[in-house]
C-alpha cells in the first residue's frame, strides 16, 4: 500500500484567490473498477487532490480560467482533461484510465499524500492490516485541541489521565506506548514508562495514529494500543505560516489572587534560571553540634522564599511559526519544515476546590458515615509554559532512495503555587492547618531521528526501510518548597500559629533530576512473493534494537527547630536569618531553626533497559478479498536497575519471548471490511517497579518498594471488527474486544506496614472485553442544503476486572465481610463517548464543529481497607468553535473550550453519600485566534 | 543545560551517568564554607574538605553496623562507647547484654539513614543499669558533659522492642513504622502475649526521634507486640522528638517510667494494648503535644481486642496548653489514682457521627478514670470531642479539680492529694495516694535521669 502514497500528488492547503470554482468527479479504471488513490491535479500546479476511496474526487478553490487537468495512477496511462472554469462554478470530469505498459515507471518518492487529511487517514485506516484510529492535523484544527493529550481523548477508547497520559480501552499507561515518528521516547515519570502526551504541540503535529491490534513489525510492549505522533512533514512548495491566539479562562485569567511565589528570569521560557538551584555549599551537611558555624551557614545559604504571594494574571497566549519547501539540491529534490511553537498557559483553581480525607471507622453493618481526617480547601495556581521546535528534513538521492532527518526539542516549565488551609479534626477538633507548596517542574525532550527508505525494484521488488533515533528527556524539580503549619483559634478571635513535626512534615526542600536516554534503531526488509490481480502478497522480516538509560538522583532538606522557636504566621521570620542563629561556644542560643540533610541516598538510583528483537511476517492475499497477516516476533529483554546506596540489592529482569500475531481482513464488499485478529502481547515492569529497595516519595507520602519478583504480565487479545466506508469521508464501524491477561502488575498496599506502603505485585488474572462503535457521516443524505453538515461520534464500552490482593481482602473483610474480591482495572472507565457536530462552507471559507467528550466514572485513588475506593467522577466537556478565511491569507478563528465548565471531582460514594476528595473547575475558555498562510 | 547540579556528578562517579557533556568551566571546590574553597571555580568537582570536628580521640569508640547479620549475641561493656551507625538489630535467637553504665551512641540521620537499636521478635535484650549507674543512650556528637541543652531533640533514633503478644490489626502481624516491610526484621505481634523480650531498667534515653522516614519520628522507647513477661522499670525518655514511650498493641507492663519534654505526645498507644502501668511521669516541654495520645485501632479501626490497659498512679504535668489525654479510635483503657496537672484542656474521648468511637467503650465501662486529680486544666476537664462534658459519666469516678501545687521541676507534691483504691493485683505496689509520688518519699527519678541529675 505504501507504493501508493508515494506516488500522490501534494494536497495541500490552497491558495484563494477571488474568483475560484470546483471540479469534481470520478476516476474508473477502463474495467470499471474505482481507482483509490488515483491523483488528479492542475498542470503546472502544484494543486491537486486524490480520489477517495470510491474513485471520487473533489478539487476545490480551483483559480478561474482555462486549465490542463491531469489525472494519474499507479500501473496506469496518465490522463489530460483542458478544463475553463468560471467562478463558484463546479464542474463534473470524469476520468477513465487505461493500463500502463510501463508498470513501475510512475512509482517515484516525489510526491505524497496530505498524510494530515482525514480522507487520507480514513483511506489508511481501511487499508491497514490492523484495527487502527487516526487523527489528523486538519480535525485537530477543527475541534481546536492545542496539544497530542487534548487530540488523543477524541480518538476511539482513549481517555486522558492527569491530562497528560494516555489511557486505551480503559488500560493504563502501562499497556500503551506512544512513539514519535514510529521512534520509543523516554517519559519524564520516574514511575511510569510512558510518555507524557501533553508536551507536543498541535502545530508540530501531521497526524495521530492509534494500533489496537498488535502485529510483529511493531514492539511487544503494548496491550492497549500504540499511539504514534508524526511530525508534520515538508510541502510541495513554499509555505509559510504563522498563527497567534489570545484566551480568556473564566477561572485563571485576569485574576487578582492568583497564587504565584518569586521565581526566576527565564521561567517564561520554560527553564530556571538559577534561581531554585540548590546552594553550592551543600555537601557534607554535618550534624547539629559536630560544627554549628558551618551548619549556620549553610542554613542561611538557601532562598528564603518559601510563603505564597498573589499577583494578576494575564491571558493565555500561543503563537506559532513554520515554513517548509522544497529545493533542489546537487540535482536532487531537498525538503524541509521547520517550525517554532510558543504557549503560555494560567490555571487557577479556586472555585469550588477542596482536597479531604474521609476513611471508614467501623464494621460496614454500623457505621452509616465516613468521618472526615481532613477538609481543606486547595487554592492552585499554575503558570505554564511550554515551547517546541522542529526541524524536518527529506533528501532525495534517487527516485527510488529517500533519506530524511528529523529534530525535535520540546521544553515546559510548570510553576504550581499552592497553598491549602482547613481543618484536621482527625487530630483535634479545633485544629486548622496550612500548607503552602511552591513547585516547579521542568521538563525537556530532545529527539533526533535519520531514517531511510530503499526500493530495488530489480530484487523481487524489495523494500528496506530503516531508522535511528536518540532522545534525551530530562526532568527537574529544583527546590521544591513545603512549609506547613497549624493555629488554634483562641476565645478573643486570636490565631495561635505552631508547626508540629509529629502531626506533618516540617518545612522542606526537595530536588529532583530525571534524566534519561533512549536509542532506537529499525531495520525492516519487505518483498514481494506473489501477485494476485494486482494485489501483492509480500514476506516482511527485520529487527529492532532499543536501549534505554536513566538516572534519577533526589535530595531533601529539612528545617529542624530546636528548643521553643515561635511561629508567629510569618514564613519569612520563621526562616530568616534572625532564627537560624545556632548555639556555639559561648554562644548559648536555645530556640532556633537549621538545615537538616535528609537526602536518602538509596532514593537516587540508575537503569538500563536493553531490548533485541526479529520479527518474521507474511501479508499474503489469498484471495482478492482476504488478507492475512501474520508471523511472530522474538523479543528478549534485560533490565538492570542499581540504587545508588550500594547496600542495596539489583533489580534485575531477563526474559525471552515470542509473541505470535494473525490479522485477517476480508472484504466483503468494497466498503465493507470483517477483521479479526489474535495476538500475544507482553507488559514489562518499569524499572522502579523491580528495584528491590525501598524509597520514600514525598509528594504522596508513600513508602514505595519495588518488587523483583514481578514477572513481566502476558496477554492475549482478540478483536473483532466490521467497518463500512459509505461514502467520502464517512465510516461506520463496530466492534469487539477481548483480552486475558495473566499476572498482571498491581500496585497492592502492604497492610503489615504502618505507613502507607506500597509495592507491586503479579495478581494472579485480569480481563478486559469491550466494544466500539464509530460513526462519521456527511448529512448529504438530509438535503442538499444541508450538505455542508457532518457529524460523527465513537462510543466504547469496557469492562474489566482484576483480582484484589489476598493480603489486602483480608483487611477489607475485616470491616466489610461482603466486599467484592474483585475491582475493575484502576483507570478504567466504563463508557467513553464522543460526539462532533460539523459545519463546513468552503464558498464562504466558513467552518463551525461543536463536540462532547465524556468517559464514565473510573478509580482514581484505591484506598487501603474498607474505606470505599476513589473514583473520578465524568466530566462532560463541550467545546465549539468557529473559523473564517479572510482574504486569501488570513484566517480568523474563534474557540469556546469546556463551555458547561463542570466540576471536576473525585469522591469516595460510601451508602449512596458522596464525599469530595478532590474537586475544583477548570474553567470555560474562550479564545480567539488569527492565522496567516501562504503557500 | 546551563548547569547540571551536583548530584548528577554524583551520578556520574558510579558510572551510571554518561550525561556530562560539557565540562569547560573551571571546576574545583565551590563550598565557602570547606577549607579548600576555590573562588574561581564554577563547577564543584567533589573535592571540598572540611574541617573535622575533633571528636575525643578514645580508642574505647566501637561503631556498630548491622549488615544482616544483627548484633549477635554479645555483651556491650562499661569501659567502651558504642556508636550506632543506621538500624542495628539484636536478630531473634541472639541475646544483647548492656552492663551499667555503658553510653551507647547514634550517628545523625533522617529516613533511611537513622540510626535505632531495635530488637527483633524472638530476640532478647537485657540491659539494666543500676540507679547509680545508668545505661545511656544519646547522639553520637553528645559529650556528656552537660553541654547540650537539654531540650535538643531528634538527634538520632530510639529504642525498639518487639515481641509475639497479640495486636489488634489485620494481618495479625505487623512491620514497625518507619521501616519497610522488606525488612522482615521490623515485624511485630501474634499470639504470645507471656512473650519475653528481657529485661530493660534504669536507662536514659535522650535526644532521640529523628524522622525515619514517611514524615515519622521514632519514638523514644517504642514497645511493638511486647509480651508480658519482659521486664521493664525506671526508664526515662528526654527530648525525644516524637512520642516518649508508643505502645503498638501487646502486654508489656511498665513501672516507673519518666518521659520528659518530648516533642510529640508522651504516652501514645495504639492497636489493642492490654498492658500495666504503675507510676508513670510525664514532664512536657512548649514543645508537646498531649499526655497520653491513647487510640484503639488503625487498620481496621474497630479491631478487637480492644486496647484496656490498667494504669495506676500516673502524674502528667502540661505546658499551660497542650491536652492530657485523647482517647479515639475504639481505644479504652483505665487511668486510677492519678494526677493531670497544668493542662490547657483535659480529657477528650471520641464520640463520631459515624459511630465505632471511644464513647462507645466509655458507656460499656472498658474505659475508666477512677480518683483522678485534674489541676490547673484551662477547660475541658473530661469531654468528648466536641466540648460535650463527660465528667458526671457512670465511668467517671472520684473526680477532683484541686491543685496539685506540682511543678515540672518538682512534680512531688508537698501534701496529700486524697486516697485512692490499689488495684489488688500482686504486680502492682500496694499505693493508696494518687500520682506517681509518695508525699512521704522522694523523688525516685531523681539521680539516674537527666531531667532530675
Amino acid at each position: 500500500m505504501k507504493h501508493v502514497i508515494f506516488i500522490f500528488i501534494g494536497l495541500l492547503i490552497a491558495t484563494f484567490s477571488s474568483a475560484q470554482g470546483t471540479i469534481t468527479g470520478k476516476i474508473n479504471s477502463n474495467e470499471g473498477e474505482e481507482l483509490i488513490g488515483a491523483t488528479v491535479y492542475l498542470q503546472g500546479t502544484t494543486k491537486g487532490t486524490m480520489a477517495d476511496i470510491d474513485g471520487n474526487y473533489r478539487l476545490e478553490n480551483v483559480p478561474a480560467g482555462t486549465h490542463n487537468l491531469i489525472c494519474s495512477y499507479i500501473s496506469f496511462e496518465s490522463d489530460t482533461i483542458g478544463v475553463t472554469i468560471t467562478n463558484s462554478e463546479t464542474l463534473t470530469k470524469n476520468f477513465t484510465l487505461g493500463t500502463s505498459n510501463m508498470e513501475m515507471e510512475t512509482f517515484t518518492i516525489t510526491s505524497k499524500a496530505d498524510r494530515s487529511n482525514e480522507s487520507y487517514l480514513l483511506a489508511e485506516k481501511k487499508n491497514a492490516a490492523f484495527v487502527m484510529e487516526a487523527i489528523g492535523n486538519k480535525e485537530m484544527a477543527k475541534r481546536g485541541d492545542g496539544n497530542a493529550a487534548a487530540v488523543a481523548k477524541r480518538v476511539t477508547g482513549l481517555t486522558i489521565e492527569g491530562g497528560k497520559y494516555v489511557y486505551v480501552r480503559g488500560l493504563s499507561d502501562r499497556y500503551s506506548k506512544t512513539t514519535l515518528n514510529k521512534a520509543e521516547i523516554p517519559g519524564l515519570d520516574p514511575n511510569r514508562n510512558s510518555v507524557q502526551l501533553d508536551l507536543f504541540p498541535t502545530n508540530m503535529i501531521e497526524n495521530m495514529k492509534v494500533i489496537k491490534t498488535f502485529s510483529p513489525d511493531l514492539p511487544g510492549s503494548f496491550t492497549g494500543g500504540l499511539v504514534d505522533i508524526e511530525t508534520k512533514d515538508f510541502p510541495e512548495q513554499f509555505t509559510f505560516q504563522f498563527s497567534t491566539s489570545l484566551g480568556y479562562n473564566t477561572e485563571s485569567s485576569l485574576k487578582d489572587d492568583f497564587l504565584t511565589y518569586q521565581g526566576g528570569g527565564m521561567d517564561w521560557l520554560g527553564f530556571d534560571d538559577g534561581t531554585r538551584e540548590l546552594p553550592s555549599s551543600t555537601q557534607n551537611i554535618p550534624a547539629l553540634f559536630v560544627d554549628n558555624e558551618r551548619l549556620q551557614a549553610i542554613s542561611r545559604s538557601f532562598n528564603k522564599e518559601m510563603d505564597v504571594s498573589e499577583k494578576t494574571s494575564f491571558l493565555n497566549q500561543s503563537h506559532s511559526l513554520s515554513v517548509g519547501n522544497q529545493k533542489k539540491l546537487f540535482g536532487k529534490d531537498i525538503g524541509f519544515i521547520t517550525g517554532l511553537s510558543y504557549s503560555k498557559k494560567y490555571s487557577h483553581r479556586a472555585t469550588d476546590a477542596f482536597t479531604n480525607r474521609y476513611e471508614l471507622t467501623g464494621a460496614v453493618d454500623e457505621v452509616d458515615e465516613l468521618n472526615p481526617i481532613r477538609t481543606l480547601t486547595d487554592t492552585r495556581s499554575q503558570e505554564n509554559v511550554l515551547w517546541g521546535a522542529f526541524a524536518n528534513v527529506s533528501y532525495k538521492l534517487s527516485p527510488n532512495h529517500k533519506l530524511g532527518f528529523n529534530f525535535l526539542r520540546n521544553q515546559n516549565g510548570i510553576s504550581t503555587t499552592t497553598f491549602q488551609e482547613g481543618e484536621i479534626p482527625s487530630d483535634q477538633i479545633g485544629l486548622f492547618f496550612q500548607t503552602r507548596a511552591l513547585e516547579y517542574q521542568q521538563n525537556s525532550l530532545s529527539s533526533y531521528q535519520s531514517k531511510g527508505e530503499h526500493y530495488f525494484e530489480n530484487v523481487k521488488k524489495l523494500k528496506v526501510d530503516w531508522m535511528w533515533a536518540w532522545s534525551q528527556s530530562n526532568q527537574i524539580q529544583p527546590d521544591l518548597r513545603y512549609f506547613s503549619n497549624d493555629y488554634t483559634v483562641d476565645a478573643t478571635g486570636q490565631n495561635n500559629y505552631s508547626i508540629q513535626a509529629a502531626i506533618y512534615p516540617v518545612p522542606t526542600r526537595f530536588y529532583r533530576d530525571l534524566d534519561q536516554t533512549t536509542g532506537d534503531g529499525k531495520i525492516n526488509f519487505e518483498f514481494n512473493i506473489a501477485e494476485l490481480e494486482g494485489k501483492s502478497s509480500k514476506i516482511k522480516f527485520g529487527s529492532a534494537f532499543l536501549i534505554q538509560e536513566r538516572v534519577l538522583t533526589e535530595n531533601r532538606y529539612n528545617y529542624r527547630s530546636q528548643g521553643n522557636l515561635a511561629y508567629t504566621g510569618s514564613v519569612a521570620n520563621y526562616i530568616g536569618n534572625a532564627n537560624m542563629t545556632l548555639p556555639t561556644a559561648g554562644n548559648p542560643v536555645a530556640n532556633y531553626v537549621y538545615i537538616e540533610e535528609a537526602s536518602e541516598r538509596r532514593n537516587s538510583y540508575g537503569a538500563d533497559q536493553e531490548i533485541v528483537a526479529g520479527y518474521v511476517m507474511g501479508d499474503i492475499w489469498a484471495s482478492q478479498k482476504l488478507r492475512m497477516v501474520g508471523g511472530a516476533r522474538l523479543e528478549t529483554t534485560n533490565i538492570l536497575v542499581r540504587s545508588f546506596d550500594q547496600s542495596q540489592e539489583l533489580g534485575e529482569l531477563k526474559e525471552t519471548d515470542i509473541l505470535p500475531a494473525l490479522n485477517t481482513s476480508y472484504a466483503i464488499t468494497k466498503k465493507t471490511n470483517i477483521r479479526a485478529s489474535y495476538s500475544k502481547t507482553l507488559a514489562r515492569p518499569t524499572f522502579r517497579e523491580i528495584a528491590p529497595f525501598a524509597t520514600y516519595d514525598f509528594s504522596t507520602n508513600w513508602i514505595i518498594v519495588g518488587n523483583p519478583e514481578l514477572e513481566r504480565t502476558l496477554v492475549d487479545n482478540i478483536d473483532f471488527r466490521v467497518e463500512n466506508f459509505p461514502n467520502f469521508g464517512e465510516i461506520m464501524s463496530f466492534g469487539g474486544f477481548y483480552k486475558s491477561f495473566s499476572n498482571p502488575i498491581e500496585l497492592v498496599f502492604n497492610t503489615e506496614a504502618q505507613n502507607s506502603e506500597l509495592t507491586w505485585r503479579n495478581i494472579n488474572k485480569a480481563t478486559v472485553y469491550g466494544a466500539e462503535i464509530e460513526v462519521k457521516k456527511q448529512l448529504g443524505f438530509l438535503s442538499d442544503s444541508v450538505n455542508t453538515f457532518s457529524f460523527g461520534g465513537n462510543f466504547t464500552y469496557v469492562f474489566s476486572e482484576v483480582g484484589i490482593d489476598a493480603q489486602e481482602i483480608e483487611l477489607i473483610k475485616s470491616q466489610d465481610p461482603n466486599a467484592s474480591e474483585t475491582r475493575s482495572l484502576f483507570g478504567q472507565s466504563p463508557y467513553i463517548v464522543n460526539i462532533f457536530l460539523g459545519y463546513n462552507n468552503d464558498s464562504l471559507g466558513l467552518s463551525a464543529n461543536l463536540s462532547y467528550n465524556v468517559s464514565g466514572e473510573k478509580i482514581a485513588v484505591v484506598v487501603v481497607g474498607a474505606t470505599p475506593n476513589v473514583f473520578q467522577q465524568p466530566v462532560h466537556q463541550l467545546d465549539f468553535n468557529i473559523g473564517k478565511k479572510i482574504g486569501d491569507k488570513f484566517s480568523l478563528k474563534f474557540k469556546a473550550q469546556n463551555i458547561l465548565n463542570p466540576i471536576v471531582k473525585q469522591t469516595y460514594n460510601y451508602k449512596d453519600q458522596e464525599y469530595i476528595f478532590n474537586s475544583y473547575r477548570r474553567g470555560a475558555v474562550f479564545s480567539i485566534g488569527l492565522k496567516y498562510l501562504i503557500g | 543545560m546551563k548547569t547540571k547540579n551536583l548530584l548528577l556528578i554524583a551520578s556520574v562517579s558510579i558510572g551510571l551517568g554518561s550525561l556530562m557533556t560539557s565540562c569547560s568551566k573551571e571546576e574545583g571546590c565551590t563550598d565557602i564554607t570547606a577549607e579548600n574553597y576555590n573562588a574561581n571555580a564554577e563547577k564543584d568537582d567533589g573535592s571540598c574538605t572540611y574541617a573535622v570536628t575533633p571528636t575525643p580521640a578514645t580508642s574505647n569508640i566501637v561503631t556498630i553496623t548491622d549488615g544482616g547479620s544483627g548484633t549477635g549475641t554479645t555483651t556491650w561493656t562499661s569501659d567502651k562507647i558504642y556508636v550506632l551507625d543506621g538500624l542495628v538489630f539484636v536478630n531473634s535467637g541472639q541475646t544483647l547484654t548492656i552492663q551499667p553504665g555503658t553510653v551507647v551512641k547514634g550517628k545523625p540521620g533522617t529516613g533511611a539513614n537513622a540510626s535505632a537499636l531495635i530488637v527483633a521478635k524472638g530476640a532478647t535484650i537485657n540491659a539494666c543499669g543500676t540507679s547509680t549507674n545508668p545505661i545511656i543512650f544519646t547522639f553520637e556528637a553528645d559529650p556528656l558533659d552537660g553541654s547540650v541543652p537539654a531540650s535538643t531533640k531528634g538527634q538520632w533514633g530510639g529504642l525498639i522492642v518487639l515481641g509475639d503478644a497479640q495486636l489488634n490489626t489485620v494481618p495479625s502481624t505487623q512491620n514497625i513504622e518507619g521501616i519497610p516491610t522488606s525488612e522482615t526484621r521490623g515485624s511485630y505481634g501474634g499470639s504470645n502475649d507471656m512473650d519475653n523480650s528481657g529485661s530493660l531498667c534504669y536507662i536514659s534515653i535522650r535526644h532521640g526521634g529523628t524522622d525515619i522516614g514517611a514524615g515519622n519520628e521514632i519514638n523514644g522507647l517504642t514497645l511493638g507486640g511486647v509480651g508480658s513477661a519482659t521486664s521493664i522499670h525506671h526508664i526515662e525518655v528526654t527530648a525525644n522528638a516524637d512520642d516518649g514511650v508508643e505502645f503498638f498493641g501487646g502486654t508489656p507492663n511498665l513501672k516507673h517510667i519518666l518521659v520528659s519534654n518530648c516533642g510529640d505526645d508522651s504516652y501514645d498507644y495504639d492497636q489493642g494494648y492490654r498492658g500495666k502501668g504503675q507510676f508513670w511521669v510525664a514532664i512536657e516541654d512548649a514543645n508537646s503535644d498531649r499526655g497520653g495520645e491513647h487510640d484503639g485501632g488503625t487498620n481496621p479501626e474497630d479491631g478487637l481486642p480492644y486496647a484496656t490497659p490498667m494504669i495506676y498512679n500516673a502524674t502528667y504535668i502540661g505546658n499551660g496548653s497542650s491536652r492530657a489525654i485523647t482517647f479515639r479510635d475504639n481505644a479504652g483503657g483505665e487511668y486510677h489514682n492519678s494526677v493531670f496537672h497544668d493542662f490547657g484542656k483535659g480529657i477528650d474521648i471520641e464520640d463520631l457521627a459515624s459511630g465505632e468511637d471511644s464513647k462507645a467503650r466509655l458507656d460499656a465501662g472498658q474505659l475508666k478514670l477512677a480518683d483522678i486529680v485534674m489541676s490547673a486544666i484551662g477547660q475541658d476537664v473530661v469531654v468528648d470531642n466536641n466540648a460535650v462534658d463527660l465528667s458526671a459519666h457512670a465511668s467517671v469516678t472520684g473526680l477532683s479539680t484541686a491543685n496539685a501545687g506540682i511543678t515540672a521541676t518538682n512534680p512531688v507534691p508537698s501534701s496529700s492529694l486524697g486516697t485512692g483504691t490499689a488495684s489488688g493485683d500482686a504486680w502492682y505496689d500496694n499505693a493508696t495516694y494518687l500520682g506517681a509520688f509518695d508525699v512521704s518519699a522522694s523523688n525516685w527519678a531523681q539521680g539516674w535521669t537527666l531531667t532530675f541529675p
